[in-house]
Order: structure tokens, then C-alpha cells, then sequence
């Protein structure tokens, strides 16, 4: 987050000079994530649903299913688009108004890490290719800012997805024009949606010569840049997006490289726990 | 595009008296409410009522931005009542909807006769509310729920404020009308007081009815509200005996009384200096 | 002479004020004459919500002198909720922090002085 908060010289050298002793301020190490807990199909209106908090981060994502036109420049892929919300509850520094570029980087770059993994093939998605797809609508509520929304956004929208049903088609739906006629709620047959791949966030933040990972909001406000990667099931890298206003060697790159493949197996596994 | 629509019998209320969801006409649906659940706010409540999911969040007495819409004797209050685009059945366009700003205007007028709001001259008291996901009566569980969070931040109040939605189906006044209820009944009166007193801070009515029925209407809504009254003192209370049990447990003795909540008053014993 | 107040201090410090004057009408004066006031250098801060503050202080300052003197801190309140702790290690810091939350958490409850001496004593034998 750019501050909107002004940070004190003292607030900010007390976590750097701890940096320095191998410190954080709330106690963890370096390659610790705060506690996560995840909460699966929690939205009954929603096609699709998880909440989960990322220490005191707290955030909702919920998937709508429709039926509509894709993209004029890919008319054989379904479409898949994810908008985010910085709900002005979520920090004392947010105020009431339109998306800021904060929250559109939030969404943008959880958007890009789906994206760009193998989660969902959006041919799959396809009912009539060039007229009918299913259209999902990902939206990510962050009602608690305490650091690092796109891993904890990550695995919100990777989890919703993950308990995202589709409507089951009439037979020979397509052939005979493809026509939704909106069933009653009780006669729908659900079928869930096919996951491939389990793509998850890593953020690093950099105070100081330090790497930690998983910033939180304090940490977040005095850093002097962040790397956040998205790696997939086969540790391979995604995505990725580097923020704050300093900068990145080529070293601290490689090195935080390695603590985001490090981490990104246990966050998998608690993705794929439960549902 | 709407994925499904919902079948709607033909009487929302059977030969006995019997509604969609199975209530009889004065039966609350199912609630729960949890204070204090979200750290960053001043102040916050969880609330469930039926099936919808009301998140509330309170920041004040805080700096008045924009600075022109301070005031120089009283706080300015603000709400903002926003629903989750899940949270209904055909997905919500993000941006705010008139419905939305006459809601959250709506709610301010129910919660601002509880605040004691000349205790905070040039201050603002913002109250957010996020509907996750609605079934009908949203504003008055953000009602109840953003009164909750108003104690919780410490705001000087009255009393609480309660809320619950009358209405009619066939002749039969009800109480806590569900989503069906909403869309489909003949009448919807939601209503919101300060229950000590009985003081009346909302009143809407769409439909048709006689004074009687009104008069009805209004005392089966008091009835509700009565019940709804306790389960908020209860959540708040709630929140102290855990940490106060949590001691107990902890040193081994019983808690020979329950902790009262500490009286929301701006009040300033043992001042103390900025010491070296 | 004008008096600039950026020959002194610089955004991003962190200073120890008094509020001298205050009306309906206007914004509240600070000083930062007097013992103990001015910028702050070293040390760290800690946030609590302002009605707590009184709890922190104790009667007559009791429950603060009694960490100070525990810890060997210096330690000062805000009214505004900001706490400023400076100790001669990183020890004695973070256990005046771990005091402070246990005080705002459990403000409300009887007894806390006690717990707090337990709670000093127990990280000291540590």
C-alpha cells in the first residue's frame, strides 16, 4: 500500500533495526506466513464462495455463474473476470468512493495469477463457440487490511473457484439455439467446475536489506519494495509484479524467488484441505 | 442473466397459520451476533439473521475529511450501506445503486437519535456496513448490527438501536419477513426504536392497510424488537466474559459474578500527565 | 524573526507535545516546551485506543510507575493513545509492549495489578 499513512522515523527504524537482529515485529521469522484459515462455500447466494484470514487480513471472494456473449477477440474461451473491492471498513486509511489504483493492482495482479495458470480452461467454458460461454464473475472483498492482499486475495478467488458449481445444460442445449430459460432454483443440477492446477501467491517484502515474507501492514507501509509471484503446482513461476518505490538486485530476486517456491508447496496443501 | 428464479406457492401462509419457512406469524428467524470481530475498526459486529450476513464497521470520533462538512458543535455521522455483488441472486454491479444511497441515508436517520452527538464537536463518526450476502430485511439487520458496532467503538449512546421488518401476507400480519416474504407479500413496514423507552427512530411502510392493521403491524414489530433488544446486550456482554472467563480459567477460581460492560460514557477519572 | 518550525523538526518525526490551548472554534496549539517534551529519537511506539489510557496510568500513576520501574523504561502516554517506550534492550521493550496489550485487553477486569506483577516476574525468571 503507498502510504497513505505517514509512518514516524522512529516506527520505521525500530523495524529495520529488528530486521537487522533477525527480528519481526510480531515475532516470526523471515519464510513465516501468519496464521491462514480458510472457510469454503461460506456465501449461499454465490456460485462459488471462500473467506479466509491471513492473520488479521480478512477477505471474501465470491464467484457469480452467468450465461452470455465472450469476447469479441476470443470468441472460443469463457470468460473469467475478477474486480476487487478495498471495503472502506477494512482500514482507517480507506475512504468511501470508486475502486483506487490500489485495489485495481489488487485485483489486476490476482487476476493475471489465475490467469496465467492452468486453473481453469476457459475452452471449458465454451456452451456455443462464438455466441454462448459461461461467464464468471470472481469479486474479491477485502473487509480487513493488515497487509498483503494479493496472497491472501489469492487464495480467496483460488478457492472459490475451487467450489464454483456450473449449471448443467438441457440436453442439446446448444443445437437447439442455446436458450437458457431460467429453471426454477430446485430444478438446476449442479456440476462443479473443473480445477487443474492450484496457483498461490508468495509476497516478499524488502525492509531494508532484509527479505521477509508475507508483510504485514506495518511492514508494508515502511518497505522499500515488494515482489509477489504467483507459482503453480509445478513450481513454476506465473506471474509476477514488483511494488513499492525502491528497488530489487538481481540477487535479492533469485533469493526471493527461492523462498516463494519454498513456501508455495504449504500453501497448496492448505488449499486443497477440506474441499 | 439471471441463472434461476424461485417458485412461488401459491399462499405464503398455509390454513395454520403456517409460512413458507415453516414460522408462525410472531416466530424471528434464526440470529446471531458477535461483536468486536474486526481489529482495525473502532468499533465492529457480525450479524446473521435469516440468511443474510451483515457485516458493520465503526471508525470514530475521527478527523472530519472533507474538512467542510465539519461541524462546529456536533460530529457529523455517515453511513455507507453497501451490498457484496454475491450476495444476491442475479450478480449486483459494483458500483452503488440509489437503492444503496437511500439505505444508507435511511439507516442514519434510525441510528442518529441514539447518538450522543454534541459529546463530539468537529469530529466525524463513519459507519460502514457491508451486506455479504441478503434474504430480505437487509437494512434492518444493518441496523441492528451497526448499533452493535457503534457500542463497540465506545460512542456515547442512549440505547441501542433495534430493528425487524413487519408485514403482511394474505390478512395476516407477520413479523421478520424472509426474501420470499419481501418480493412477494403484501406489506413491508420496517421498523427500528430505541427499546428501553419504546422510542420509534424508523418507520417505512410499502402496501396496504387499515389503521388497525398498521397499529398491529407497529406492536408485533415492539414485540420483536423486545427479543432482538436482548440478544444484542447479550453479544455485547459477550465479549468481556470471554476475556474475563479466560482470567478465571486461568487462576483456577470461579467467576462468582458476571462482568457488567463498563458505562459508555466519555469519561475521564485518573488523568494523568505525559510523564518523563 | 519568524519562528520556522521546519528549522526544528521534519516530517516523519515523532514529537512529545502539550496541548496549551483548545476552544470549540479553533484547532488545538501544541507546545513542546517543558520537561520531558520535544522530539523523540530513539525508542519505539505503541498504539493503544485512547480510553484506555487512563487504565495504563493507574491511579495516581500507579500501574505505570509500576512498569517503568520493573523494566527500567522510560516510558511516555499520550491522551491520544500513543505510547512511547524506550529501554536499554530489546528485551525490556518488547516485554513493556506484551504489559500494555494485556492492560488494554483486559482494562475492564479486577485484579490486573496483580497479573501484571505475575506477568513481570514470570519473563524476568525467564
Amino acid at each position: 500500500m503507498d502510504s497513505y499513512k505517514l509512518i514516524s522515523d522512529i516506527e520505521r527504524n525500530h523495524v529495520l533495526s529488528l530486521a537487522k537482529k533477525g527480528l519481526r515485529i510480531d515475532g516470526r521469522g523471515f519464510r513465516d506466513f501468519r496464521e491462514i484459515s480458510i472457510e469454503t462455500d461460506y456465501i449461499p447466494k454465490a456460485e462459488g464462495s471462500a473467506k479466509v484470514y491471513l492473520g488479521n487480513t480478512l477477505v471474501v471472494a465470491g464467484v457469480k455463474v452467468s450465461i452470455g456473449p465472450p469476447y469479441a477477440d476470443t470468441p472460443d474461451s469463457g470468460v473469467i473476470t475478477v474486480n476487487a473491492e478495498l471495503v472502506p471498513m477494512a482500514s482507517p486509511e480507506y475512504e468511501p468512493g470508486p475502486p483506487d489504483e490500489n485495489s485495481v493492482e489488487v485485483a489486476r495482479v490476482v487476476d493475471r495469477g489465475i490467469r496465467h495458470s492452468n486453473i481453469i480452461s476457459k475452452d471449458k467454458l465454451v456452451i456455443i463457440p462464438g455466441e454462448k460461454v459461461f461467464v464468471l464473475f470472481l469479486d474479491l472483498y477485502v473487509l480487513s487490511y493488515d497487509g498483503n492482499l494479493y496472497d491472501a486475495g489469492e487464495l480467496a478467488c483460488v478457492k472459490a473457484l475451487m467450489n464454483t458449481k456450473l449449471p448443467k445444460l438441457p440436453p442439446n442445449f446448444a443445437e437447439t439455439g442455446g436458450e437458457w430459460l431460467t429453471p426454477f432454483k430446485e430444478d438446476i443440477e449442479w456440476v462443479p467446475l473443473t480445477i487443474e492446477d492450484y496457483p498461490v501467491s508468495v509476497t516478499i517484502a524488502k525492509l531494508g536489506d532484509t527479505l521477509v515474507v508475507d508483510p504485514n501492514e506495518h511492514e508494508e507501509r515502511i518497505l522499500d519494495s515488494r515482489l509477489t509471484m504467483t507459482i503453480n503446482s509445478k513450481n513454476e513461476i506465473c506471474s509476477m509484479q514488483k511494488g513499492g518505490s525502491g528497488v530489487f538486485t538481481f540477487e535479492e530476486i533469485s533469493t526471493a524467488i527461492d523462498m516463494a517456491q519454498e513456501l508455495a508447496p504449504k500453501l497448496q496443501n492448505i488449499l486443497k484441505e477440506g474441499k | 442473466m439471471a441463472l434461476y428464479k424461485y417458485s412461488v406457492p401459491d399462499k405464503l401462509i398455509n390454513e395454520n397459520g403456517i409460512r413458507v419457512d415453516g414460522r408462525k406469524y410472531n416466530d424471528l428467524r434464526p440470529y446471531s451476533f458477535k461483536v468486536g470481530v474486526l481489529p482495525k475498526c473502532d468499533g465492529s459486529a457480525y450479524v446473521e439473521m435469516g440468511g443474510n450476513k451483515i457485516l458493520a464497521g465503526v471508525y470514530g470520533p475521527r478527523k472530519v475529511q472533507p474538512r467542510h462538512i465539519s461541524q462546529a458543535n456536533l460530529a457529523v455521522i455517515r453511513t455507507t450501506y453497501r451490498m457484496a455483488t454475491f450476495s444476491v441472486d442475479e450478480r449486483k454491479s459494483p458500483a452503488p445503486s440509489r437503492r444503496e444511497v437511500e439505505l444508507s441515508l435511511v439507516i442514519r436517520t434510525a441510528l442518529e437519535p441514539a447518538i450522543f452527538a454534541s459529546y463530539y464537536p468537529k469530529t466525524l463518526i463513519d459507519i460502514f456496513i457491508q451486506v455479504l450476502a441478503a434474504d430480505g430485511g437487509t437494512r434492518c439487520a444493518s441496523i441492528n448490527a451497526a448499533s452493535l458496532a457503534l457500542a463497540d467503538a465506545g460512542i456515547a449512546m442512549r440505547d441501542l438501536v433495534t430493528a425487524v421488518a413487519v408485514g403482511m401476507v394474505g390478512d395476516q400480519i407477520v413479523l421478520d419477513l424472509c426474501d420470499l416474504e419481501d418480493k412477494e407479500g403484501d406489506a413491508d413496514l420496517p421498523i427500528a426504536m430505541l427499546p428501553q423507552n419504546n422510542e420509534i427512530t424508523l418507520l417505512q411502510f410499502d402496501g396496504q392497510m387499515t389503521k388497525d392493521q398498521f397499529l398491529e403491524a407497529i406492536n408485533l414489530g415492539m414485540f420483536g424488537i423486545k427479543q432482538i433488544y436482548k440478544a444484542q446486550q447479550e453479544a455485547i456482554r459477550a465479549k468481556f466474559k470471554d476475556i474475563s472467563e479466560g482470567i478465571s480459567e486461568m487462576e483456577g477460581e470461579e467467576e462468582d459474578q458476571e462482568e457488567e460492560p463498563r458505562e459508555r460514557e466519555f469519561e475521564r477519572e485518573n488523568e494523568g500527565e505525559p510523564e518523563d | 524573526m519568524k519562528d520556522d518550525i521546519r528549522t526544528q523538526f521534519d516530517v516523519g518525526d515523532m514529537l512529545a507535545a502539550e496541548v496549551i490551548a483548545f476552544n470549540r472554534t479553533r484547532d488545538p496549539v501544541l507546545s513542546v516546551r517543558g520537561r520531558g517534551l520535544g522530539k523523540l529519537r530513539e525508542g519505539r511506539i505503541i498504539e493503544i485506543l485512547p480510553a484506555k489510557v487512563p487504565r495504563l496510568i493507574g491511579r495516581k500513576g500507579s500501574m505505570i510507575n509500576l512498569i517503568k520501574n520493573e523494566t527500567n523504561t522510560r516510558i511516555i502516554i499520550g491522551q491520544n493513545g500513543l505510547v512511547w517506550v524506550s529501554g536499554k534492550d530489546l528485551e525490556s521493550e518488547l516485554l513493556v509492549e506484551k504489559i500494555i496489550r494485556k492492560i488494554e485487553k483486559e482494562s475492564h477486569t479486577s485484579g490486573l495489578t496483580d497479573r501484571i506483577k505475575e506477568l513481570i516476574s514470570n519473563e524476568k525468571s525467564r
